[in-house]
């Protein structure tokens, strides 16, 4: 088996996609690696799970090519790219209810492959990953009883567990409450810092703008934007993206910042 | 004088339409009597009833004796293998189902458009006579009850039935029989000891292990033939075959099985469940006639008049010893009005 | 409850239900065979004859293949629950049981022979869950919902066709034959039999525990799975052929043994946690454990034999009612 490269990087190139006579993605191209938070916007329906899925293996593109470090993702087997890659959904209800650390003990399932029991060692890292990620409380409650950003932090724990460096999240924050969304976003810049790489899709170009070191925007099938957030993020483009205006300005201390135009400046700005 | 004329040409036309009913219905049609059967109802029906249906297949297996022409249907379909056997009158009867056990239900719009004038039920243990009367009051088909929970009431039953149908002579005749042979089987049989008597068991289904009770109707010529079937119980339901362990029958020791699946003859002596069943061990299992009616059972019927002789022939051969050959041609004869050969009699004695 | 202990209660019960019968035995006697085997005791030969035929020859199979049954179901049980992820499902999702209560009673019409039922309801039940699948790709890719759409309607379509030929059978002796089917015995298995059968429902229970951890995977959805380096699809087909072979050859057996598929994996569940690896093996105990104890309560509660498969469900349902008032939370 082939080890893991020292510096991953996923991507996808000219990615065409079409359900039907549909056409989802058209010419997408792509990619992240270690070191790098790259946020990628888009409204509901732009086409960010698929272009995910397509990243992931799930699904296969019509023309294009994905490739894992440098070569052709397809010239892997699932388990070498579950070593390299992991994918955090949703938090999600399951319907039997395994414990915190039997959802995460699952990430050594690349490792330790589907027929060996996990070992000690095993044990120790799935407990190492759940403390780092304050979790530990959690450790024997069934996961079908934690609050959605408790499942987020398990899942995120699980692909910590696989010991994969690229990760890619769906709308980690969707569904968290204000303390969880920040607590996700700060164990998202440690796992970056750390050398991870983090693909994350998200509805909150404020929380792309915080810690993301890229934002990509995917619009109607294509990349429109790709490039730092000063760069990506302007309110033409926030305009045109969701179809409302805000007004973007750089705060004291150098952050750029979204605030919505409510009122009379809506219409205006909308007109 | 003109009126004279047409009063003559009225008689005429009169006569000439009397003349032509008399041709196309039946003699004594719309002719009626009442009559009190056999649960005791008093009823009027036909003088002279054509077109009959047995509601349940006793009652319709009895009236295959009787009045075979007159049946408008059977209850289920025969069986396909020993159509020689049969009636020609009944082999092309349509299947009509029934109102007892289990398998076809009868549908009673069918029943109608068939046009019955008299419709004979069965007076069963577990069937409701109200429920029975009700339906076939829908249809407007007067309804007589036959009682045959016994083999003794299927004498009375024959008498009944030649008094509806005008054939006193040869049902009489029928009645005599079965209350003969019960009398000789049962004066052969009647002082036998308890302990003494023959322990049977009776298989049924393919794996050998459903059975009836002693005291269900089901099984009761083992018990006329001086037999101890060794399932002492009451009955608990209309169909039976209630389920049994090996075990059980290893337990209670049955020097004799009869079975009603020919399969299980084989199972049993092929199998270590059943090699210390006492039966099994002395390769006493015996396989019931059934051609072209059960002779015991499934369904009930004046076959078991010929049944209990035959077994308690098979019990207690010096006891009750008898050419079963000659008694099979002479009640195939009365009552199934078929002359079977040698070759006929091996074939249902297989 | 530790699954270390599954095996104790497995033993304990075989051991209750061999010294339990309608025939008379005291433990004394049961003792007295033990000894006569290993050569401790001298006991006359007709009389040992006679014990190793009810201990060894009558009850030992009916023993063995209520626990081989009872742990194929159970294990089939919480595959299937696994893989559709869905704790409601039994091994009959797909319609195995139509098809085999279907070819138990085309056995029943065309030969009567005992060994002809159990085969052509094995095959029919293999069948039956093939057109299941058929059904399903029909509707395009197979997927949970097209498969369990697939199974009722197949389940349904043999269903029918199993009225029809109740309908052609004779009512006198085929339809009681094949009523009694249908409420499942175990009766008339003998050790014959279980040579035929026994070697091929361990090989898949076992196959199905080692599938464990692929289940639990599965058990949080296809994508998941597969970013876990799980091959999906082999491994839901795989688990659902073997599955549906384990659970069609105990119904061949023994005809319809209804709520063991179902109410056994939540027993389990409950008492050792949703991890497939342990909650399969722990099914299988316990299933055993439980169908030789349903079996013996039939055999020897009252004089005529209850069918096993009305002892299971007024068993069964009441455990599941208790199960789904502890469980219920996890499914909000």
């Amino acid at each position: 088996m082939r080890e893991p490269s020292p510096r991953p990087r996923l991507e996808g190139l000219d990615l065409h996609f079409s359900r039907g006579k549909r056409s989802v993605l058209e010419g997408v191209t792509l990619g992240f690696g270690a070191g790098e938070i790259l946020a990628l916007l888009g409204a509901n329906g732009a086409g960010k799970s698929t272009l995910f899925r397509l990243l992931l293996g799930f699904l296969s593109a019509k023309r294009g090519e994905v490739r894992l470090d440098g070569a052709p993702l397809s010239s892997f087997s699932r388990r070498e790219i579950a070593r390299r890659v992991a994918y955090v959904p949703q938090g999600h209800v399951t319907p039997f209810p395994y414990t915190v650390r039997e959802v995460v003990m699952l990430g050594r399932l690349p490792e330790t492959g589907l027929l060996r029991a996990p070992r000690a060692q095993d044990r120790e890292i799935v407990e190492g990953i759940i403390a780092r990620l304050g979790i530990e409380r959690l450790i024997d409650r069934p996961y079908t009883e934690i609050s959605g950003g408790e499942r987020q932090l398990t899942l995120i724990a699980r692909a910590l567990a696989q010991g994969a460096r690229l990760l890619v999240m769906d709308e980690p924050a969707t569904g968290l409450d204000y303390g969880y969304q920040l607590r996700l976003m700060r164990h998202l810049s440690d796992l970056c810092a750390e050398g991870h790489g983090v693909l994350v899709s998200t509805h909150h170009p404020e929380h792309a703008m915080q810690i993301a070191t890229r934002i990509a925007i995917l619009h109607e099938g294509r990349i429109e934007a790709d490039g730092p957030p000063q760069a990506v993020v302007t309110a033409e483009r926030m305009r045109r993206l969701y179809g409302v205006a805000v007004e973007v300005f750089d705060d004291p201390f150098g952050a750029r910042r979204l605030a919505p135009v409510v009122g009379r400046a809506t219409s205006e700005a909308d007109r | 004088m003109p009126s004279t004329r047409l009063f003559a040409r009225n008689r005429f036309l009169c006569a000439l339409l009397a003349l032509l009913a008399l041709a196309t219905a039946p003699a004594r049609a719309g002719e009626t009597r009442e009559i009190t059967d056999m649960a005791g109802r008093k009823i009027v029906i036909p003088a002279d009833p054509r077109r009959v249906f047995g509601a349940a297949p006793p009652v319709a297996v009895t009236l295959y004796a009787i009045a075979p022409e007159r049946l408008i249907g059977i209850n289920v379909p025969l069986r396909g293998d020993e159509k020689s056997l049969y009636r020609k009158e009944a082999v092309d009867l349509p299947v009509l189902g029934s109102n007892a056990g289990m398998g076809r239900q009868l549908n009673l719009e069918e029943i109608a458009a068939m046009r019955p004038d008299l419709v004979i039920a069965w007076l069963g243990f577990y069937q409701e006579k109200g429920q029975v009367e009700a339906s076939f009051a829908k249809i407007n088909v007067p309804v007589i009850f036959l009682k045959l929970d016994t083999l003794d009431d299927y004498a009375d039953a024959f008498a009944f039935l030649g008094r509806v149908f005008g054939r006193e002579a040869q049902a009489n005749e029928m009645a005599a029989y079965i209350r003969d042979a019960l009398a000789r089987v049962r004066k052969a049989t009647a002082d036998i000891p308890p302990a003494e008597r023959l322990r049977v068991y009776y298989a049924e289904s393919p794996d050998g292990l459903a059975t009836d009770c002693d005291k269900s109707f089901h099984t009761e010529p083992i018990l006329i033939a001086g037999g101890d079937n060794i399932y002492h119980c009451e009955q608990t339901s209309h169909v039976g075959m209630e389920k049994i362990s090996v075990e059980q029958i290893v337990a209670l020791k049955p020097s004799l099985i009869l079975t009603q699946n020919k399969g299980f003859i084989a199972l049993a002596k092929g199998s270590a469940l059943w090699r210390n069943v006492e039966a099994v061990k002395n390769g006493r299992i015996v396989d019931v006639p059934h051609a072209p009616f059960n002779w015991l059972d499934r369904p009930p019927s004046y076959m078991r008049a010929l049944g209990v002789q035959w077994l308690a022939n098979l019990f207690y051969p010096a006891r009750f010893p008898l050419d079963v050959k000659a008694e099979t041609k002479k009640f195939y004869r009365l009552f199934l009005g078929v002359d079977i050969s040698d070759a006929d009699f091996s074939r249902i004695m297989e | 409850m530790r699954l270390a202990l599954l095996p104790f209660l497995l033993l304990a019960v075989v051991l209750v239900a061999l010294s339990v019968g309608r025939y008379p035995l005291a433990p004394s006697d049961i003792l007295g065979f033990l000894g006569a085997c290993l050569g401790l005791v001298d006991l006359p030969p007709e009389r040992f004859d006679l014990l190793r035929n009810l201990i060894v020859e009558i009850r030992l199979p009916r023993v063995l293949a209520a626990g081989l049954i009872g742990a194929s179901l159970s294990a089939s049980g919480a595959s299937f629950q696994a893989v559709f992820r869905n704790p409601l499902v039994s091994p009959g999702i797909l319609g195995v049981l139509g098809g085999a209560g279907f070819g138990a009673a085309l056995g029943i019409l065309y030969s009567g022979d005992f060994l002809t039922i159990q085969i052509s309801a094995f095959a029919m039940g293999l069948v039956a869950v093939g057109v299941g699948v058929l059904i399903a790709n029909l509707f395009g890719a197979a997927s949970m919902v097209t498969l369990v759409l697939g199974g009722m309607i197949s389940g349904a379509l043999f269903a029918s066709a199993l009225s029809l030929v109740k309908y052609a059978a004779d009512p006198y002796d085929q339809l009681p034959a094949i009523v009694y089917w249908m409420m499942g015995s175990l009766g008339a298995v003998d050790l014959k039999q279980l040579k035929g059968a026994a070697p091929a429902i361990l090989i898949g229970v076992g196959a199905l525990t080692l599938a464990g951890r692929a289940l639990d995977a599965l058990s949080m959805g296809d994508d998941e799975a597969r970013s876990l380096g799980v091959p999906v699809q082999a491994t839901r087909y795989g688990v659902i052929a073997t599955a549906t072979l384990v659970s069609s050859l105990s119904v061949s057996l023994a005809g319809m043994i209804g709520w063991v598929g179902l109410v056994v994996p939540h027993v389990a569940r409950l008492a050792i946690g949703p991890t497939n690896s342990k909650l399969l093996p722990a099914s299988a105990l316990l299933g055993a454990s439980f169908l030789i104890a349903a079996d013996s309560v039939a055999r020897n509660i009252t004089r005529a034999e209850i069918p096993i498969g009305v002892v299971t469900e007024l068993l069964g349902i009441p455990v599941f009612v208790l199960v789904l008032g502890r469980a219920r939370r996890a499914w909000a």
